[in-house]
């Protein structure tokens, strides 16, 4: 792997290795991350589709919330957090 | 045959509630509904319970009458309505606004309502979302908002308990009349019902119904257009409209809010519903367009604008659906509760955009009015004769 | 406001060739497509880092070839990637929003003929745990695998349809450990689709069957025919499947479950057409019994019932990427023709006729093998959400039936099923079923098939994304 397309993220807080042309589903599966958000009643979900329609794997990616994670690609120094979605945080500009 | 002391037409939030109250004096009711229940306005529209933009007078006693029959409802029919009473809050753009709205809040304040002004600091304390250069607001502090739809089925569900029998899907075809001028029965595409009072509660098609029985009553769908977003961060949780909305509505003279021609021809105002299920409602529009119930993407992007004008954060909100319904329009904006010509023949419809807050004390209304009691309210402005003039000069 | 004379919507087989063509012929043409590259989901190419297999190398060539055909006209072709149509107004404008962050490069096209090429999407089936992370549907997880991402150690692989072998040599190349392959497909049912399968076969398909076949017996997959998985169980990810047999008429026997170890399943039953945009514009539609989806209805030259709307490909009715090209460049040419450019008719060729009659008699013997039987739906528990994205299980839905919903709308105003960001697409697959369920009903005295209405945006898009940055 070429080391300019290889970069580090944020996932909850700790950084996990990145690559790019990868999307965040991609990267965080790869890693083991398995549950990207939490319902309303505590159930964990996971990627489902990866094609953008079921909206399942939806996440708070540099601050936004409800962002696909199938459909974003990883960037370096990208922020991404699980999704719990009883208490969703305003994205950071509207704070 | 079926026989009924009552039969109410229209499965909506007024023909509920007026067949929850009408069972409740122990009157054998039939629902009759020709699709489901809530299938029509009451499932494309907002679930405001407000006060907030009634004139101070006859206006605001009806809707607050209305509105304290609710906060205890879920509890008195078992049924969850999503009552949830986080106040309103009215935004004002401008000084001249401002000016206007003062006057405003202090005469509903005379009225006995639970409004307050609040100053620039104050708002933008409490609505840290809002666009920075709105000036201030009012607070009414008894609104809030249902589940349109929880409510219609929840009053079904309690009438149906105590008796009423519930037909969805079964449309009227006629009414008959013995001679003189008295109801006899209903001719439906089920059995027929035998029966000596009918309340046209059918919203949109009350004139339609009307018309059965030689009765014309002055009801135009208005239509208006929400966009619905996806379940999000909690951007206000307190039911949000503009003011300058209101001053178009009271006819304030040579006033013009600053909005661009598509929502001029729109009759576009912000309105911000925060739903119990965590998605938002996005409004409004005006218009007459028949029975169109089709959205389109200028009124779309009108509502849109002027919502980010008032909320910028809405911008990175997602869009998920939009829907239109239909208002039940009158020339007046008042409702028509009343008797007609036609003895036994009822109507309690054309509420317009007032239909979830006024709801309930319709249905109390129309029941008081059936059973010849005296009523909560003066009835004499919301009887149809009063439109007798108009209705002949459009012949 | 881009104005154009052809407008395509999608850019797999059926538009890349819809858009080759009719450019070939002189129309000004946009082609529409929603993700970076075009080419669909099917022909998009592997990325695991190993060498083409056949299959691909075959797939890559037909990818390219469109792509080439593509680029020959590029003069007369405007190439719209990441951005998706949320409305499509008064039969003649294109309302579009970008994907992923994409700038705004286009709000609207206005057009005069326009094609709709939207492909198709996984068929499922509500089961206890088809919630948990480590569940896919076959595609989804073969997208990742294409990609080299292994998300689990041992993988279940289930149902029907031509994406469970595709799948399951997938992650053979990628060296993943196929724990089962669940078929609901019996032996006997192979037997009474074999012929027409036969008769609409060309030479590849027959190739590309047996190798599949013959890589799976050669790594010794376990395969279970006739079975599907009942459940999956685990605490924060698939832990374990049960698979359960099924009977002639495709119900669950009881009594005849066995666990599997497993951290990942997949489960599927064949593609069913997009149709948003189709049912959008009212274009009439019927529901194909056998095939077990929405049809779109169109003549000889791709020609939808509404004047000048042209439907392309598996967004009609599945049959492959062959016939999508083939389906493609007719309506392409079509349009074309009515817009006053010169050329053959082609959908009179009697070559050509023939060679959409095949793939026509392959895309139904395989929808019909691939759907699945309405027994699987008794797998469901009370507990079994039916609506992801609102959380809505089957005891909602039941308690709202017993209150007295009449249709599927009804259902949705009082569970708020279908409600959320998928707007219905997965829900809506089996609202019906269930309903007659739930009412106890049988499908002959209650044919209703009811479909959610369709709602703009077709597609979830930000309201910043439809206002745009200019005016």
């Amino acid at each position: 792997m070429p080391a300019e397309s290889a970069f580090t993220i944020l996932f909850d807080g700790r950084p996990i290795p990145a690559e790019d042309g990868r999307s965040v589903a991609e990267t965080l599966l790869e890693n083991g991350v398995h549950t990207f958000r939490r319902t309303r009643n505590g159930e964990p979900r996971g990627p489902f589709c990866n094609m953008g329609i079921c909206f399942e794997c939806r996440m708070v990616i540099d601050g936004h919330p409800n962002s696909r994670s199938c459909m974003t690609p990883v960037r370096p120094g990208m922020r991404v957090e699980t999704q719990h979605d009883s208490n969703i945080e305003a994205p950071d500009e509207d704070r | 045959m079926d026989t009924a002391d009552a039969v109410v037409i229209g499965g909506g939030v007024i023909g509920t509630a007026a067949a929850y109250y009408l069972s409740e004096t122990g009157r054998k009711v039939t629902l009759i509904e020709r699709n489901g229940i809530a299938a029509g306005t009451s499932s494309r529209c907002e679930g405001f319970i407000l006060v907030n933009d009634k004139m101070p007078g006859y206006d605001a006693r009806l809707g607050r009458l209305s509105q304290s029959l609710f906060p205890g409802l879920s509890e008195e029919i078992g049924f969850d309505i999503e009552w949830s009473p986080q106040g309103s809050l009215l935004l004002i753009e401008s000084e001249e606004e401002m000016a206007v709205a003062e006057d405003f809040c202090g005469r509903l304040a005379a009225e006995g309502l639970a409004v307050q002004m609040l100053d620039r600091r104050r708002i933008h304390e409490i609505e840290p979302h809002l666009a920075e250069d709105i000036v201030g607001g009012m607070e009414t502090a008894t609104d809030g908002a249902v589940n349109p739809m929880a409510l219609a089925q929840g009053l079904a569900r309690a009438a149906q308990q105590r008796g009423a029998a519930i037909r969805t899907g079964a449309a009227v075809r006629d009414i008959r009349l013995t001679s003189p001028g008295k109801v006899d029965r209903i001719i439906t595409d089920g059995p027929d019902i035998l029966t000596p009072t009918v309340v046209n509660a059918a919203g949109i098609g009350a004139p339609e119904i009307g018309r059965m029985v030689g009765v014309e009553i002055p009801i135009t769908p208005r239509q208006g257009q929400i966009l619905v977003t996806e379940r999000t961060f909690g951007l206000t949780r307190r039911k949000v409209m503009e003011f300058g909305y209101l001053m178009t509505k009271f006819e304030k003279e040579g006033y013009r809010r600053r909005v661009t021609p598509e929502m001029e021809a729109n009759g576009v105002a912000f309105v911000l519903e925060p739903t119990g299920a965590g998605n938002f409602l996005i409004g409004s529009s005006r218009r007459f367009a028949g029975f169109d119930t089709a959205t389109d993407p200028t009124v779309i992007r009108a509502i849109g604008e002027r919502a980010v004008r008032f909320y910028p954060a809405l911008a990175r909100a997602r869009l998920i659906r939009t829907y239109a319904g239909l208002r039940p329009y009158t020339p007046d904006h008042f409702p028509i509760i009343s008797p007609t010509p036609v003895d036994g023949f009822f109507v309690a419809a054309g509420h317009e955009g007032n239909g979830i807050t006024l709801s309930l004390i319709t249905g109390k209304l129309t029941t008081q009015m059936i059973a010849g009691e005296s009523p909560d309210i003066d009835l004499k402005p919301l009887r149809l004769d009063r439109f007798d003039s108009e209705i002949a000069h459009a012949r | 406001m881009k104005t154009v004379e052809v407008a395509v919507i999608g850019g797999g087989p059926a538009g890349m060739a819809a858009a080759a063509e009719a450019a070939r012929r002189g129309a000004s043409v946009a082609l529409v497509e929603e993700s970076a590259t075009f080419g669909g989901k099917v022909l998009k190419t592997a990325d695991c880092g190993l060498p083409l297999s056949p299959i691909e190398g075959y797939e890559k060539r037909t990818a390219d070839r469109l792509l080439t055909d593509l680029h020959r006209h590029a003069d007369r072709i405007t190439l719209i990637p990441r951005h998706q149509v949320w409305h499509i107004q008064d039969g003649r404008v294109l309302e579009l929003s970008p994907v992923g962050g994409a700038p705004v490069e286009t709000r609207q096209v206005r057009c005069r003929r326009f094609i709709i090429a939207t492909g198709a999407m996984e068929r499922i089936r509500p089961f206890p745990g088809w919630t948990l992370p480590g569940v896919f549907p076959l595609g989804g997880l073969n997208s990742f695998v294409k990609h080299g991402i292994l998300p689990g150690k041992r993988f279940v692989i289930a149902g029907s349809g031509p994406l469970l072998p595709v799948l399951a040599h997938t992650l053979i190349r990628a060296g993943g450990r196929i724990a089962a392959l669940v078929q609901t497909t019996t032996h006997r049912e192979m037997l009474r689709h074999v012929f027409p399968l036969m008769a609409g076969m060309d030479a590849f398909k027959l190739f590309q069957g047996i190798y599949y076949f013959g890589r799976m017996i050669r790594n010794r997959v376990p395969i279970y025919n006739g079975a599907a998985v009942s459940r999956v169980d685990g605490e924060e990810r698939a832990e374990s499947v049960r698979v359960i047999r099924l009977d002639r008429n495709g119900d669950p026997i009881p009594g005849t479950e066995t666990e599997i170890d497993a951290d990942a399943v997949a489960v599927g039953f064949g593609l069913i057409p997009c149709t948003d945009l189709t049912r959008l514009c009212g274009c009439r539609e019927i529901y194909d019994e056998l095939s077990g989806y929405w049809r779109t209805l169109r003549n000889s030259r791709m020609e939808s019932s509404v004047d000048g709307v042209f439907v392309a490909g598996d967004g009609a009715a599945v049959k492959g990427y062959s016939a999508a090209a083939l389906e493609g460049t007719l309506a392409g040419g079509a349009a074309a023709l009515q817009l006053g450019y010169g050329g053959e008719d082609d959908s009179e060729s009697a070559a050509v006729q023939k060679r959409l009659k095949k793939a026509t008699r392959l895309g139904r013997a395989l929808d019909q093998l691939s759907a699945p039987s309405s027994g699987l739906l008794h797998l469901i528990s009370d507990e079994t959400v039916i609506c992801r994205c609102e959380e809505v299980r089957l005891k909602d839905l039941r308690q709202a039936a017993d209150a007295g919903a009449r249709d599927i709308h009804d259902l949705k105003r009082r569970t708020r099923t279908g409600m959320g960001q998928c707007q219905g697409r997965f829900c809506g697959q089996v609202i019906n079923e269930l309903l007659w369920n739930l009412l106890n009903r049988q499908a002959e005295d209650f044919p209703l098939r009811d479909v959610f209405t369709p709602r703009i945006p077709v597609k979830p898009c930000t309201l910043q994304d439809l206002l745009g940055n200019s005016k």
